[in-house]
Parts: C-alpha cells; sequence; structure tokens
C-alpha cells in the first residue's frame, strides 16, 4: 500500500513536494508543543507570583523567538527541498 | 430573560432557514412557470408579473428593457449572479452554471506566483502604484561592466519589458532568470560585473537615511538642551535605549559595555526601522528588505566579526586547548571541530532566524490576498466570502507582523550581545 502510493508520487508530482510538506507539518507540531510549553509554565509562574509578571513576560518572548527560529530552520529547509 | 429570548430567536432564524430550503429546493418548478407565463398573458400564475409596474407606466422605451425582471436576469443570462445561490436553488441541471469560469479575452489569469516573485525580489525598478492611480515607476540606474572593457551607466527605462541595450538584456529563463545579462561568444548569455542601484540596494540607501535622520535630531538636542528630558517621540527614544542598555547589553557586557553599545543600538534600531518599512505599503517602504537573505547575512557577519575580534586570549584557548579528558582532543581533535563549528553557527542561526520570520510572514500575508483571486472564477458566492475571510485574517496576520519586526529585532541584538559578552568572559 505504502509502496503504491510512493510510486504514484514519483510519477505524478514528485517526491520532493510531498517530503518538503510533511517536514513543514512536522515542523509545526514541533513549534507548537515547544512555545505551547513555553507558555503554560509561564503562566504558573505568573500564578505564583504576580508581581513579577513583566520580568516573566519578556522572557517568554525571547524564548519563544528562539524556539520559533529552529522550526522555521525546518521551514527553510523544506523550502530548499522543493526548489533545488 | 433576555437569554431565553435570545435563544428563541435564534431558534427561530434556524428553522426558518430549513424551511425556506426546502421551499426553495422543491419549487424551481414553479418559478420557471411562473416567469414563463408572462409572454402567455394569462393570469394563471400565483405570481402575477405583468402588472403596472411604475417601470412600464413611465416610459414605453423603458418598459421593453426593464421586461424581464432581475430575478430572471440573474439566473438565465448573468451566470456570475447564479455563483451567488447556491445550487439548490438552480436545480441539479443547472449546477454546471458554478464551476469556475474561464477569463475573458483580453484579461490574463492572475497568477499568484508572479505576485509573490514581484514583491518579494529584487528588480530594477521600484514600480510605486501598479495600474491603480496611474503608473509611477522610479526607473533605477544600471551600473554595469563587461570584463576589462569599462562601465556603462544607463537607467533601468532602456531595459523594461525586455528591450536591448547596448546588447545588456534582462534574462528571462535559465540560471540567470530576471538579471542582467550579454551575449558572450556561440550564444551563452553571460553576467556582467553588476553594481547597479537596484530596489533593495536603493531601499537601503531610503532607510538608512531616515534613521539617521531621526537619530542625529536626536543627537543635537541633547547637544542643544543637555540637562533637559526630551519628550514625545524623543522620549520614546530615550527611554528605549535606556531599557536596552540598562536590561540587555549591561547584564551580558560588565565592564565594556560602552565600547559596543553604538553597534548593538545600531543594529537593534536598523532592524527595527527595515522590518516596519516592509511593512507600510506606500513608497519609502513597501520593499521587504530583511526579507532578503543577503541583509541578514551582512548583518550576521558583522556580529561574527566583532565577536572574532573582541575575543580575549583565554577563550580561544578554551576553543583549541579545552579543559577535557585526553581522547577528545588528541589523535583527533573533536572538540576543537565542535567549537569551532559552534563559532560559526551561532551567526548562523541569527541569520536564518531573521530572514525565515520576516520572509514567511511576508508570503504568508501576500499569499491570503492573493486567494481572492484563487477564487474569483468560481463565482460572486465563494469570491465574496474568502474575501471577508482573506481581509480579517490577513488583517489579523499584520498585526501579529508588527509584534514579530520588534521581537525580531530585540532577539537579534540581545543574541549579538550575548556573543560579545561571552567571547570576553
Amino acid at each position: 500500500m505504502l509502496s503504491m502510493i510512493l510510486l504514484q508520487a514519483l510519477a505524478g508530482v514528485s517526491l520532493a513536494k510531498l517530503g518538503a510538506c510533511i517536514g513543514a507539518g512536522l515542523a509545526a507540531v514541533g513549534a507548537g508543543i515547544g512555545i505551547g510549553k513555553i507558555g503554560s509554565s509561564a503562566m504558573e509562574a505568573i500564578a505564583r507570583q504576580p508581581e513579577s509578571m513583566s520580568d516573566i513576560r519578556n522572557n517568554m518572548i525571547v524564548i519563544a523567538a528562539l524556539v520559533e527560529g529552529v522550526a522555521l530552520f525546518a521551514v527553510i529547509v523544506c523550502v530548499l527541498a522543493i526548489f533545488i | 430573560m433576555t437569554k431565553i429570548k435570545n435563544i428563541i430567536c435564534f431558534l427561530v432564524a434556524l428553522i426558518s432557514f430549513f424551511v425556506l430550503k426546502e421551499i426553495a429546493a422543491n419549487s424551481s418548478e414553479r418559478f420557471e412557470t411562473a416567469l414563463s407565463s408572462r409572454h402567455n398573458n394569462d393570469n394563471t400564475s400565483f405570481i402575477d408579473l405583468k402588472r403596472n409596474t411604475p417601470f412600464e407606466s413611465i416610459n414605453a422605451d423603458v418598459a421593453n428593457t426593464f421586461k424581464e425582471s432581475a430575478f430572471q436576469v440573474a439566473l438565465n443570462k448573468n451566470y456570475t449572479l447564479a455563483g451567488f445561490f447556491p445550487n439548490y436553488i438552480l436545480g441539479n441541471e443547472n449546477a454546471e452554471k458554478t464551476l469556475p469560469k474561464e477569463p475573458k479575452e483580453g484579461k490574463e489569469k492572475v497568477s499568484p506566483y508572479n505576485i509573490l516573485a514581484e514583491h518579494l525580489g529584487d528588480s530594477y525598478s521600484w514600480h510605486m502604484f501598479g495600474d491603480y492611480f496611474g503608473k509611477a515607476t522610479i526607473y533605477l540606474p544600471v551600473i554595469v561592466g563587461k570584463r576589462w572593457s569599462g562601465w556603462e551607466v544607463f537607467s533601468s527605462k532602456n531595459i523594461e519589458n525586455g528591450a536591448t541595450y547596448n546588447g545588456y538584456f534582462i534574462s528571462k529563463q535559465g540560471k540567470y532568470e530576471g538579471k542582467i545579462v550579454y551575449l558572450g561568444t556561440d550564444n551563452k548569455e553571460l553576467r556582467p560585473l553588476d553594481l547597479s542601484i537596484t530596489k533593495d540596494v536603493f531601499a537601503l540607501m531610503l532607510s538608512s537615511a531616515i534613521l539617521l535622520i531621526i537619530l542625529f535630531s536626536l543627537k543635537n538636542y541633547y547637544k542643544r538642551n543637555p540637562l533637559k528630558m526630551p519628550k514625545g517621540f524623543k522620549g520614546m527614544l530615550e527611554s528605549l535605549s535606556l531599557m536596552l542598555i540598562n536590561e540587555v547589553i549591561k547584564p551580558c557586557l560588565r565592564e565594556k559595555y560602552r565600547e559596543y553599545s553604538p553597534y548593538l543600538l545600531t543594529l537593534f534600531y536598523f532592524i527595527l526601522t527595515i522590518n516596519l518599512l516592509g511593512l507600510i505599503v506606500v513608497f519609502p517602504g513597501g520593499v521587504n528588505l530583511s526579507g532578503n537573505i543577503s541583509i541578514c547575512l551582512v548583518l550576521a557577519g558583522c556580529t561574527l566579526v566583532i565577536t572574532l575580534f573582541s575575543a580575549t586570549r583565554h577563550y580561544w584557548k578554551e576553543i583549541f586547548l579545552p579543559d577535557v579528558p585526553l581522547w577528545l582532543n588528541a589523535p583527533i581533535p573533536i572538540m576543537t571541530f565542535l567549537e569551532v563549528f559552534g563559532i560559526f553557527s551561532k551567526p548562523f542561526a541569527l541569520m536564518i532566524r531573521m530572514f525565515a520570520n520576516l520572509f514567511g510572514g511576508h508570503v504568508i500575508i501576500l499569499i491570503l490576498t492573493t486567494l481572492i483571486f484563487v477564487f474569483a472564477p468560481f463565482g460572486l458566492f465563494y469570491a465574496g466570502m474568502s474575501s471577508v475571510f482573506v481581509v480579517i485574517f490577513s488583517a489579523f496576520m499584520l498585526i501579529i507582523e508588527v509584534l514579530i519586526c520588534f521581537i525580531q529585532a530585540y532577539v537579534f541584538m540581545m543574541l549579538s550581545s550575548l556573543f560579545i559578552g561571552l567571547t570576553r568572559v
């Protein structure tokens, strides 16, 4: 069954596009899990100590940008897979 | 009490929607006989359309042109509105009227790929308004030089639309698509040395000029009134800079923050200006400069050069002779490879992070906007619904883009100061 699908993909559009789409989807899943964990721990920390809310918020935004950078690495590689 | 009223109103609306749907589905035959009996002049239908309407009483010519009702015209003559009513009103035999239609002659099909390529790519002239308020294009100078034969400077108007000037033309396909080439021997396309002022270069100069004007006016304010606090926009710049220095730069570079904060603050304001100008649609902005990987490469390269040149002897010792067990260093220097790779991978990550965030944001917004054109041939209903959804979603994405502009500038600056601080440890 899987080999039939792969043969169709080779004959039709291309395997590169299939791989790129799956890769981008997995990158989105990874980014979602990572930023979700950051957000949840930030919420818990704010609930524990509301007066440090702005500190926690600044750090949360910075770390979210770093995690999202990693996910966008994967997106760039997928875009390269289509065009190269 | 009002909650129960709301629920009842909602249920009434829902039930009436389904009832009307059933009536419409079962009575298409009735509508056709009703409309066709106009011409038979007998009053057997329950809808009598041949009455003394105001149109007929005004003028015979007007009456002749408005002979058919709008509904009949919509269904039988004008098929665009046929896409507005879903299939169950038309009846199943008219379903092919709702399929996508070919564009009329003279208009070409809107291609999302071309729109994206024009917005996100580089070009030799800057289209300011497109076709809406009249064409306004800035034709930027082209500075090319064939090797060992002198430079030529001419306006890019000369090579617009595929024309050739002095042997130079814009290549249509192949390796150098979209760039200026000239034909060498045996008709091969050769690329000359190209230092022309393209759209990105011109936008870079413009945004640098804007940044310099703003920041130098702040500096002159301080020179003129050294003891007064600035208000308004200048006050915002001052408090932003102070916040960045005290909370980001000073913790990373403990003693030597005064040497490096000019570079770091310039980096922050420059990236912020470039990102925000990419979001504005009209003239000084509209060019997605930070979505061009060369700009991100140069900025990350500046950070790399500064980290390499400000590293202390202790830092180089840590890289080449780290304090690890012998077998990680002796036959094959694994740790050295890893550390050297780490020196280059950190600015590389800076570059890719900023490029991907800004490029991807613009791609999303542009694709959403061209989605309307993708759905347009399907009829008025689908085009209308998709444009409502697209406008709401792209407004939301643009607001998030502004936040991302700030965050990317802040993260770039913070990580640069962190890397410089790590080398001086």
